[in-house]
């Protein structure tokens, strides 16, 4: 048998407490949010498309009722890994401090026990899965170089580590640095570093950091690409690794300390940002703007990280920060988590719609994020929409505000 | 006809995305509980060849217009009524459900009518989404503390059905989908099973026995439901007790004074650990229950478990305040404390919070019950149902059963719900299962066992006081026995065949079936080729199950049938 389903088996009793109450897949009332929940079942609506289904679907494989199958792993890909069924059964539960079920880790577990078993036969996942192997990022991209193509344009160079050295390694991930619609932001995080004379650099052979392989189910690569990364991070000899990509920074927190440590400390870029803004480094001028955040489902549900977006953005003079029905805890995904980016376009753009049109609600003019994935996703659905709405990265926002000081 | 015909031919109709034949998906449905806790051995009851989740009126016409073309079963189903719609009364059948109508997807709130005070809704809406609109308008319907999730229309329909009270008035009407594809709407009335009929004596007159029974004669679309406004005053009082006797006969004598004038009032004593409420991570109710249950009855200390009970007055300012004054010289006069609220807050946090949100404040969160047990890990549930003056005898009963078989002193406990007349009551038995989670499998068969043992003396001695239509467990820890049984030989339990004959036979001492002909012509009139729930008469109708074999629409295990089916 499988040692997937062989740890699948260790938490069996946990499984067995879900209690079908749903809270995970429709919402409800509970102590900290409100609000609908899972966007797969919103979407489909079938049971086994739910957070419930998942721990059903987790628990007859483990009775032999089912086995892996490509069917199996066609529903588990809809799922955004968002963690918004999680965040649910732990308040409906109440008293916990802690969730008692994981849904996503069932749900990545799931995925590698289906992927061992080669049921994974969604082409685009496969192919993206070669491509992290053979080329250490999810997009095929072959050159090394074509991962720095963004600095092309930056009126001063950046620090290319390992030859040079630096105190703070930024981690771009695979996202920034290799899709083109997010240049712009890439260049604001780097400019906004320079301008507050940040000692920073990056690495001049970023590796992508492996959390999408391990949440489509090939947990044997990502292994291989933690440990190559934490070697990597380690021989650095830097302070800290600031990074501005959510998935790289859950990866590196909650995924990389069961391979090896990461000896440098790990911050998103919004906690280092906060920070210079209050040592006093980064001046903030005004803006006159009415802005919406949304919290990335890897930066807040899964680390936990609310507060230090929603600091920078109140630290800007003249921005009104609004908050969508649905924030914190209770945040609607964008879509683009868990390998559906790759899997399942159109259902992303679906789920980034939805987002779209609660940011609408609130009159902002700006859906303000921190996450790669997110402003992706946003910038796709925005354009199917025809929104008006404006997509801003946080950095790139305060970029704005600091040159506003002159 | 092979399945792909018709399937595509719903496709077709509904659109892909609202029909499934992936096995992964028809195995979440197959195996699926209600939010009651099932344990681990429980078998697998249902072959699903297909699951549907219409959206509109037209997609149910539609799947039903397909089912008759091939003559296909139906199951409708909604949100935590699952359990409830599944229709396979006793071990031995495994019904062969050829379309599973999943009404989740009907979510719509079709009308709020604030001036006549009630609302339309579809088969999904749940309780938080209805609550939600009605709060804008001052209003709210009757949740209780049943998830927020689920069916408005299943969970108000059910519980009618399940304690034949006023709660039943709550529901105005429905629109039904009949076997022929027309589309009816009823008059008034809950969704009933059997024991309506008995309980309700003839005649029946035909439309309320269509509204009264429609998971045989259709599929419901439409519900439409009393909404009331907030009340003028809402209060909650709290009540400590020395001992669980005092608090036993306070909650009696409370229930017989407020039985007959409609008060809205529910009282809840408890026999758990005081502590297992008051540490977040409930790492300190593992040690206190599994501490409290091995001692004996007799032997637990005063003091270490804590016995209240609440009441919950609704109603204009003076009324509440009568009821409370009341409520008070009868807890006073069987040596109860009133409980400040704040010292309940403190005592208790996560059931007061509970209690108040849910009961006095009508706001739709998870009940304590369901969040306090299964947090508390693992727990097994037996759950009986019974008239408030019974109750007290088979409570004594059930734990000196326990207590002298199998040494447990069984934690549990017991409601008396009293919103109208005859109201019954309920007792839920607990049992932890993650102490064991290492040998699991032998435990649940120990387990399956010790509850089937039980649950028979239990029947013996009470059996003309329990109603048996509601103890849904009935058959399923016999067809567990059975199934471990066979798997693991060497582990000992009691014969299965002889269990389950012997429960069924109970069963049917209980019902009167001098109704089941007439219902059955009603059904072959309505539903000629059978094609929706036609399980639902499977105990009660041997001309059914023998038909339903012939059709391929029940596996069976022919030594756990019936005798008068096998014959």
């Amino acid at each position: 048998m499988s040692h997937y389903v062989e740890e699948l088996r260790e938490i069996y009793i946990s499984l067995l407490r879900c209690i079908n109450c749903r809270v995970c897949s429709v919402g409800g009332r509970t102590k900290k949010y409100t609000g609908i929940g899972c966007p797969m079942y919103s979407r489909f609506k079938f049971l086994s498309h739910s957070p419930t289904g998942i721990i059903l679907s987790a628990r007859n494989l483990v009775e032999g009722i089912i086995r892996p199958s490509p069917e199996l792993m066609e529903i588990l890909s809809y799922c955004t890994a968002c963690g918004y069924c999680v965040e649910g059964c732990w308040n409906i539960l109440m008293l916990a401090a802690r969730p008692l079920i994981d849904h996503v880790k069932i749900l990545e577990l799931l995925r590698a026990v289906c992927v061992e078993a080669g049921a994974l036969k969604i082409s685009a996942l496969v192919k993206t899965l070669d491509y992290m192997r053979k080329y250490g990022n999810p997009f095929g991209v072959s050159r090394k170089d074509e991962r720095l193509m963004w600095m092309r344009d930056l009126g001063f160079r950046i620090k290319l580590l390992p030859k040079q050295k630096a105190s703070i390694l930024l981690y771009m991930g695979s996202m920034y640095t290799l899709e083109p619609l997010l240049r712009d932001t890439c260049q604001s995080i780097v400019e906004l570093l320079d301008a507050v004379s940040v000692d920073f650099g990056i690495l001049e052979n970023e590796r992508d950091d492996g959390l999408l392989a391990l949440q489509v189910g090939e947990r044997e690569l990502f292994r291989e690409i933690a440990e190559e990364n934490i070697e990597i991070f380690n021989d650095l000899g830097v302070e800290a690794i600031v990074t501005p990509d959510p998935h790289a920074y859950n990866a590196f927190k909650e995924y990389y300390p069961q391979v090896g440590k990461i000896e440098p400390k790990v911050l998103h870029i919004t906690e280092y940002i906060e920070q210079l803004i209050k040592e006093g480094k980064i001046k903030l001028g005004e803006i006159r703007e009415i802005v919406t955040y949304h919290d990335p489902c890897n930066l807040g549900r899964r680390a936990g990280i609310y507060e230090p977006p929603r600091n920078v953005i109140n630290a800007i003079k003249g921005i009104e920060l609004r908050e969508m029905e649905r924030s914190k805890e209770s945040a609607w995904c964008c879509g683009a988590g868990g390998g559906v980016v790759f899997a399942h376009p159109d259902f992303m753009n679906w789920v980034a719609q939805q987002r779209i049109k609660e940011a609408e609600l609130t009159g902002a003019s700006t859906l303000v994020t921190a996450c790669p994935w997110c402003e992706y996703s946003f910038k796709q659905a925005i354009e199917t929409m025809r929104s008006p709405l404006k997509i801003k990265n946080i950095v790139e926002l305060a970029k704005e505000a600091h040159l506003k000081t002159g | 006809m092979t399945r792909e015909v018709w399937v595509k031919e719903l496709e077709d109709s509904l659109g892909s995305e609202k029909v499934s034949d992936n096995p992964a998906v028809l195995a979440c449905y197959a195996t699926l509980g209600s939010w009651d806790r099932r344990p681990s051995t429980m078998p697998r009851t249902k072959i699903i060849k297909c699951v549907c989740v219409p959206e509109t009126v037209d997609d149910v016409q539609n799947i039903i217009r397909i089912a008759n073309k091939y003559k296909l079963s139906i199951v409708p189903a909604v949100t935590d009524m699952m359990e409830r719609w599944r229709a396979a009364p006793f071990s031995g059948f495994k019904p062969v459900i050829d379309i599973w109508v999943d009404l989740s997807r009907m979510d719509k709130i079709i009308e709020i009518n604030i001036e006549e005070a009630y609302a339309v809704v579809e088969p999904g809406v749940s309780f938080y989404q209805l609550g939600q609109e009605l709060e804008k308008h001052g209003y709210w319907v009757s949740c209780g503390s049943y998830p927020p999730t689920a069916s408005v229309f299943a969970r108000l329909s059910f519980f009618g059905q399940n304690l034949p009270t006023r709660i039943g008035d709550w529901i105005l009407g429905y629109e039904i989908v009949l076997p022929d594809g027309s589309v009816r709407r009823t008059q008034g009335g809950e969704v009933g099973r059997w024991f309506r009929f008995h309980t309700n004596p003839f005649p029946i007159r035909m439309a309320e026995l269509i509204s009264m029974a429609p998971q045989l004669f259709g599929i419901i679309t439409k519900c439409a439901l009393v909404i009331r406004p907030k009340f003028e005053r809402s209060e909650i009082m709290f009540v400590g007790f020395k001992d669980y006797e005092s608090a036993l006969k306070a909650t009696t004598a409370t229930a017989r004074r407020f039985l007959q004038d409609g008060s809205f009032v529910w009282n809840w004593v408890a026999m758990l650990a005081k502590e297992a409420f008051l540490d977040p991570n409930f790492e300190k109710t593992s040690e206190y229950i599994l501490h409290y249950t091995t001692r004996p009855p007799w032997d637990v200390p005063q003091g270490f478990y804590y016995n209240y009970m609440w009441a919950v007055f609704h109603g204009g300012e003076r009324e509440v305040e009568a009821r409370m004054k009341e409520f008070e010289d009868i807890s006073k006069h069987f040596k109860g404390k009133i409980i400040a609220e704040r010292e309940m807050e403190d005592t208790l946090p996560y059931t007061y919070r509970d209690v108040i949100e849910s009961e006095r404040d009508h706001k739709y969160g998870l009940g304590a019950t369901i969040g306090h047990f299964a947090q508390a890990g693992g727990w097994f549930s037996l759950l009986l149902f019974s008239r408030h003056t019974v109750m007290p005898k088979i409570e004594q009963f059930l734990v000196r059963k326990f207590w002298e078989d199998y040494g447990i002193n069984v934690p549990y406990y017991s409601e008396r719900p009293h919103m109208g007349a005859h109201q019954p009551c309920y007792l839920r038995v607990l049992l932890r299962t993650d102490a064991l989670e290492e040998i699991d499998p032998i435990y649940a068969t120990y387990h399956n066992t010790m509850i089937a043992s039980i649950l028979r003396s239990i029947l013996k001695e009470f059996h003309k006081d329990i109603f048996l239509d509601n103890f849904v467990g009935l058959w399923q820890y016999a067809e567990s026995i059975k199934a471990l049984s066979e798997i693991m030989p060497e582990i000992k339990v009691p014969d299965p065949p002889s269990d389950v004959a012997e429960l069924i036979k109970l069963a049917y001492e209980r019902v009167n079936v001098s109704f089941v002909p007439i219902i059955s012509k009603i059904k072959r009139a309505l539903d000629p080729d059978l094609i929706i729930s036609p399980w639902s008469l499977l105990s009660y109708e041997p001309s059914f199950i023998k038909d339903l074999i012939k059709m391929g629409r029940l596996q069976v295990i022919p030594e756990l049938l019936p005798p008068e089916v096998r014959g």
